[in-house]
C-alpha cells in the first residue's frame, strides 16, 4: 500500500538544491550540507553536486513510500552509515552510503530497496571485516585448516617466526608489538606472525564464504557486484580471546558518490514526520497520504494469526486464539497467555520501527527468518538506543499492539568503559565509591547513588526530541528503571526489555510488514 | 572542629558555607529529612545531611544516628541503603542490603561526632578487618564480586583510607600491619598509579594514616598537569588521554568528551601538591588553585556535570552538598589570602 511519497523534485526546487540537516548519532551533534544541481530525464532527475564533484545519480522525481521502503529507512537508520567527519571541517559529516548487515535476506532486501531509490548504474561491494584472532581457535581454526587441506593437501602449516613472514615491519606493526594485553595468552610477536603467515588465506576463506552466501539469495558476483575481506591484526578489532569474533559485514554502494546528504535527508524527514505525526515533513520532502497515525492498512490480528502465511511459528498456529471485544487473547504452544489489540494499523510508524528493530533489536536476525518453519529457540524482546527518538518510536509501536503494562518489563542504562571515570566522579560527588557487579564488572552496578544520577540523564535523553512533552519512557515507565550496567565500549544508551512472550506475536507481524509484499511463503522461502 | 577524610582540610564549622549555596543545602536537607521520615534513606544521605548540619549550624541538629539505627542497621551491621531507598530502583530488592566499607565508616564517623567517648571502635575495626582480602587490600568483595583488575581504583584506595582511619582509632595499627597495608596499596599490579586525582588522594590519605607517606608513587606532578588539560580553570579527576583501552584505539572514542572542573577534585589536588617536589611545578599548581578559587568566588554556581560528547544533558551529578561544601572551603581560603 502506498503510504506517502518522497517529493524529491519539489523539494530540490524549493530549496534550490540545498540539502542540509543536523545529525546526532553516538552523542555527536554534527551537520551535513550539500548543494545539488539537477536535470530532468523522463520520470527521473539526474542529480549531481553543484561543485561538479561526485557521481551523476538517477533519482525518481517522486518516490512512492510503501511498507517495505519505509521499513528500509528504519533499517538503514539502525545499520546504515551516517558518514564520517570532514577532517578539514570538524562538526560536518560527509555521508557515504553504506550499510552493515550480515543476514543474507536482509542484505538482499537492502540491495533491492537501494535499486528502487537509485535506478541508475549503482554498484555493490560486500566487504567483510574480522579480527584475525577468530582463526586462532574454534570454528575459524577449523576452516583455516580445511582450506589448507583442500589447497595443499596438508593442514595448517607450523607457525613461522615474525622475521620470516614480516622481515620489515611497518609503524603499525611496531605499535602493535608495544601494546599490552593482560588477558591474552602468547606474545604479540607470535600473534603478528600468525597474522602475516595466514593473511591471504584468511581473506580468501571469507571471500569464498560470502560469495556463496550471496548466491543463495540470488545475488551473483558480476562486474557491479564484488566481495572483499579485510582481516585486522589479532585482538585489534574486538576479539578478546583466540577464536573470538568481531565480524562486520558492510555493503558499500558505488555510483552514489555525492548524494549521501540527500539520502540522509530522506531518512530524517521520514523519522521526524512520524515522530511528530505530521502529514508533511518540515521541509516538504516527505508527504504522507494523511497524518501518519491514520495512514495504512488495518490488519485483523485474529485473522492474521489464523490464516496468514506469516502468522505461524514452527509451522503451527497459536494454541489459543479468542476474540473478546476489541482484543484477542492468545497463547502459543509452550508459552504464556497474552492480550493483543484485535486491529493493528500498519502505519508508517509501524513500518519504520519494523526496519529499525530488525537492525537494533536484541534477537539474532537469523532466528527471525527461521522461526516460521522451525523452533525459534530462546527469543528476547529488547531494544537499545542512545537516541530518545528511537526509544519513543519503539515504545509507541509496542503499545499499538500490547497493553501498556506489558510493553516494558524494566530498563537500564548501558555505559561503555570509556565513561567509567565519569561514573566514579559522580559517585564521589555523593561521597561513595563505585562498586561494580559480576565477576568481570559488567553486571548490575551496586552503587545506587550512581545509577540514580544516571537515571535523570536517561529520562532527559528520552524527552529531548519531543519539544517539551514528556516521553512515554518518562511518563509511564520511569519507575521501572533498574540500574546502570558497565559494559565494553560505547556511549551511554538506554536499554529496555519486555517479556519474551511478546516476541511470538510481534516478530511475525514485523516480518510480514517488511517482507509480506516480497516473499509469499516464509516457511519455505527464507531457510 | 570536625573533619571528614573525603573533604581534606575542609573545616566543618558553623557558617562555613557560602551564602550562594545556603538555600540549596537547606532544601536538600529538608528533602532528606522528609524522605527519611518514610524510611527512605541511605548512608550517603545521612553523611551529606550531617555535613550540612555542621556547616549550617555547627553541630548535628537532626538525629541521623537514630535514623541509621532505625533504617540502616541489620544484624548489628551498618547498611548502605534502607529497604525503602532500595525501592528507588526497580527489582533491586536482592542487592540493596549492603554493608560496605563506606557505610561502616559513615556510621562510625557520625557516632563519633555525636559522642566520641561512646563509640565502640573495636566493633567497627572488626567489621573492616573482615573486609580484608587475600591480596592484602580492604574492599567490599562480599558486595561486589568483581575481580581486582576490573575494580575501580578509587574504590580500592578510598576503602583503604576509610578502613585504616577506623583501625587507627581502635588502636589496631600495630606491628607490621601498617607496612603490610601500605605495601599493598602502593603495589602497581594491585592498584596502579593511573593519575586519577581522587584515587591518588585517597592513597595518600591512607599512607598518611599508616605513617608511610614516603611510599607514595612518584610522578604526581605530571598527573596534576594532565588533569588540567583542556580546562580553563580547575582540574578534572582524570585526563582524557588517560582513558586507555588495550584493545582498540581510543582517540576517536574519546575525542569529543569534555573534562569538567570540580571543587571536590580541586581540594584533592590541593593536598596532592604537597607531594610535588619540583618547585616550579608546585608553584604552577598553586597558582592554578588560586585562580580557580577566584573563579568560584565570582561564579559559585559553576559546578558542572559531565555530558555525553556533544549532547548538553547532565550525565551524572553536578552540584551536590559535598561539592558545595568544598567550593565554600576554597572560596573562604581565597578570601583569607586576599
Amino acid at each position: 500500500m502506498i503510504l506517502g511519497h518522497l517529493k524529491v523534485e519539489n523539494y530540490l526546487r524549493k530549496t534550490e538544491g540545498f540539502v542540509t540537516g543536523c545529525l546526532i548519532t553516538d552523542a555527536k551533534d554534527r551537520q551535513y550540507r550539500q548543494q545539488y544541481v539537477f536535470d530532468e530525464n523522463g520520470d527521473n532527475l539526474i542529480v549531481k553536486r553543484a561543485d561538479g564533484n561526485g557521481d551523476a545519480v538517477s533519482v525518481p522525481k517522486t518516490i512512492a513510500l510503501d511498507e517495505s521502503l519505509v521499513a528500509f529507512f528504519g533499517l538503514y537508520s539502525g545499520d546504515g552509515s551516517k558518514g564520517s567527519e570532514d577532517y578539514n571541517e570538524p562538526g560536518r559529516i560527509v555521508p557515504n552510503i553504506s550499510f552493515s548487515q550480515k543476514e543474507k535476506h536482509l542484505v538482499r532486501f537492502a540491495v533491492d530497496q537501494f535499486r528502487r531509490l537509485f535506478p541508475g548504474n549503482i554498484r555493490f561491494t560486500f566487504s567483510l571485516g574480522e579480527d584475525s584472532a577468530y582463526f586462532m581457535a574454534g570454528d575459524g581454526r577449523t576452516s583455516l585448516n580445511d582450506w589448507y587441506l583442500a589447497t595443499t593437501g596438508t593442514g595448517t602449516p607450523a607457525p613461522l617466526s615474525l622475521n620470516a613472514v614480516r622481515p620489515s615491519p611497518n609503524d603499525k606493526d611496531g605499535q602493535y608489538l608495544e601494546e599490552v594485553r593482560p588477558d591474552v595468552q602468547g606474545t604479540n610477536e607470535e600473534h603478528l606472525a600468525f597474522y602475516y603467515q595466514h593473511k591471504a588465506v584468511m581473506e580468501a576463506i571469507f571471500v569464498d564464504e560470502k560469495a556463496r552466501e550471496l548466491t543463495s539469495v540470488g545475488i551473483n558476483l558480476a562486474p557491479d557486484i564484488k566481495v572483499t575481506a579485510s582481516l585486522r591484526r589479532p585482538f585489534k578489532k574486538g576479539a578478546r580471546a583466540p577464536g573470538g569474533s568481531s565480524r562486520s559485514d558492510e555493503i558499500h554502494i558505488g555510483g552514489l558518490n555525492g548524494v549521501g546528504e540527500l539520502f540522509l535527508k530522506m531518512m530524517h524527514e521520514i523519522e521526524d514526520s512520524v515522530l511528530h505525526d505530521t502529514k508533511r515533513s518540515s521541509q516538504g520532502l516527505v508527504e504522507w497520504i494523511d497524518k501518519p497515525s491514520v495512514v495504512g492498512s488495518t490488519l485483523d490480528l485474529y485473522d492474521f494469526f489464523t490464516n496468514n502465511a506469516y502468522g505461524q511459528i514452527d509451522n503451527s498456529r497459536p494454541a489459543k486464539l479468542v476474540v473478546i471485544d476489541d482484543h484477542v487473547i492468545g497463547r502459543w504452544s509452550r508459552s504464556s497467555e497474552t492480550t493483543l489489540n484485535r486491529y493493528l494499523l500498519i502505519d508508517p510508524l509501524w513500518c519504520y520501527i519494523a526496519g529499525l528493530y530488525l537492525a537494533e533489536g536484541s534477537t539474532p536476525k537469523e532466528a527471525l527468518f527461521r522461526m516460521f518453519s522451525g523452533r525459534p529457540g530462546a527469543m528476547a524482546m529488547g531494544f537499545t538506543s542512545s537516541e530518545g527518538a528511537s526509544i519513543e518510536l519503539m515504545l509507541r509501536t509496542l503499545r499499538k499492539m500490547f497493553p501498556k503494562d506489558e510493553c516494558v518489563d524494566a530498563w537500564k542504562v548501558k555505559v561503555g568503559s570509556q565513561y567509567f571515570p565519569e561514573l566514579v566522579v559522580t559517585g564521589l560527588k555523593h561521597g561513595v565509591p563505585m562498586l561494580r557487579g559480576g565477576n568481570s564488572g559488567d553486571g548490575k552496578l551496586r552503587t545506587m547513588e550512581i545509577s540514580l544520577s544516571i537515571k535523570e540523564w536517561a529520562l532527559e535523553i528520552a524527552d529531548a526530541p519531543l519539544s517539551g512533552v514528556k516521553s512515554i519512557l518518562h511518563r509511564d515507565y520511569a519507575d521501572r528503571y533498574s540500574h546502570v550496567e558497565p559494559t565494553g565500549a560505547g556511549v551511554a544508551r538506554i536499554d529496555f526489555w519486555a517479556s519474551s512472550t511478546l516476541c511470538r506475536w510481534y516478530f511475525p507481524l514485523l516480518m510480514f510488514t517488511v517482507f509480506g509484499n516480497i516473499v509469499a511463503d516464509p516457511t519455505h522461502e527464507f531457510y | 572542629m570536625s573533619e571528614h577524610l573525603i573533604l581534606p582540610k575542609v573545616v566543618l564549622v558553623k557558617d562555613a558555607i557560602n551564602p550562594a549555596y545556603d538555600q540549596y543545602l537547606k532544601g536538600w536537607r529538608e528533602e532528606a529529612i522528609r524522605r527519611a521520615d518514610e524510611g527512605d534513606t541511605a548512608a550517603s544521605i545521612c553523611l551529606q545531611a550531617t555535613l550540612i548540619d555542621l556547616v549550617l549550624y555547627g553541630k548535628p541538629r537532626h538525629a541521623w544516628n537514630e535514623v541509621m539505627d532505625e533504617y540502616l542497621t541489620k544484624d548489628d551491621k551498618p547498611l548502605a541503603y534502607s529497604e525503602a531507598f532500595g525501592k528507588r530502583l526497580h527489582k533491586f530488592n536482592n542487592q540493596y542490603r549492603q554493608t560496605t566499607v563506606h557505610a561502616i565508616h559513615t556510621r562510625w564517623w557520625i557516632e563519633r561526632l555525636n559522642d566520641s567517648n561512646a563509640v565502640d571502635h573495636e566493633r567497627f575495626a572488626t567489621l573492616v578487618l573482615n573486609k580484608r582480602q587475600e591480596d592484602g587490600l580492604i574492599y567490599d568483595a562480599d558486595v561486589s564480586e568483581t575481580i581486582l583488575r576490573h575494580r575501580m581504583k578509587a574504590e580500592l584506595t578510598l576503602s583503604m583510607a576509610m578502613a585504616v582511619e577506623i583501625l587507627r582509632a581502635a588502636g589496631k595499627l600495630t606491628g607490621t600491619l601498617p607496612l603490610e597495608l601500605s605495601t599493598s596499596i602502593t603495589d602497581q599490579r594491585k592498584c596502579p598509579a593511573l593519575g586519577y586525582m581522587s584515587t591518588e588522594f585517597f592513597r595518600l590519605k591512607a599512607l598518611n594514616i599508616l605513617c608511610h607517606v614516603n611510599l607514595f608513587p612518584t610522578g604526581i606532578a605530571e598527573h596534576v598537569e594532565a588533569c588540567a588539560e583542556d580546562l580553563d580553570v580547575g582540574w578534572c579527576d582524570f585526563s582524557m588521554k588517560s582513558k586507555v583501552d588495550a584493545y582498540m584505539g581510543t582517540a576517536k572514542r574519546t575525542q569529543r568528551d569534555k573534562p569538567i572542573h570540580s571543587p571536590l577534585i580541586a581540594c584533592y589536588v590541593a593536598m596532592l601538591t604537597e607531594q610535588i617536589l619540583d618547585a616550579d611545578k608546585k608553584a604552577k599548581a598553586l597558582d592554578r588553585l588560586a585562580s580557580y578559587t577566584r573563579h568560584l568566588k565570582r561564579n559559585p554556581l559553576d559546578i558542572p556535570a559531565f555530558q555525553m560528547r556533544d549532547v548538553p544533558i547532565r550525565f551524572g551529578a553536578d552540584k551536590t552538598p559535598i561539592e558545595m561544601i568544598c567550593a565554600s572551603h576554597l572560596i573562604t581560603q581565597c578570601r583569607k589570602e586576599t
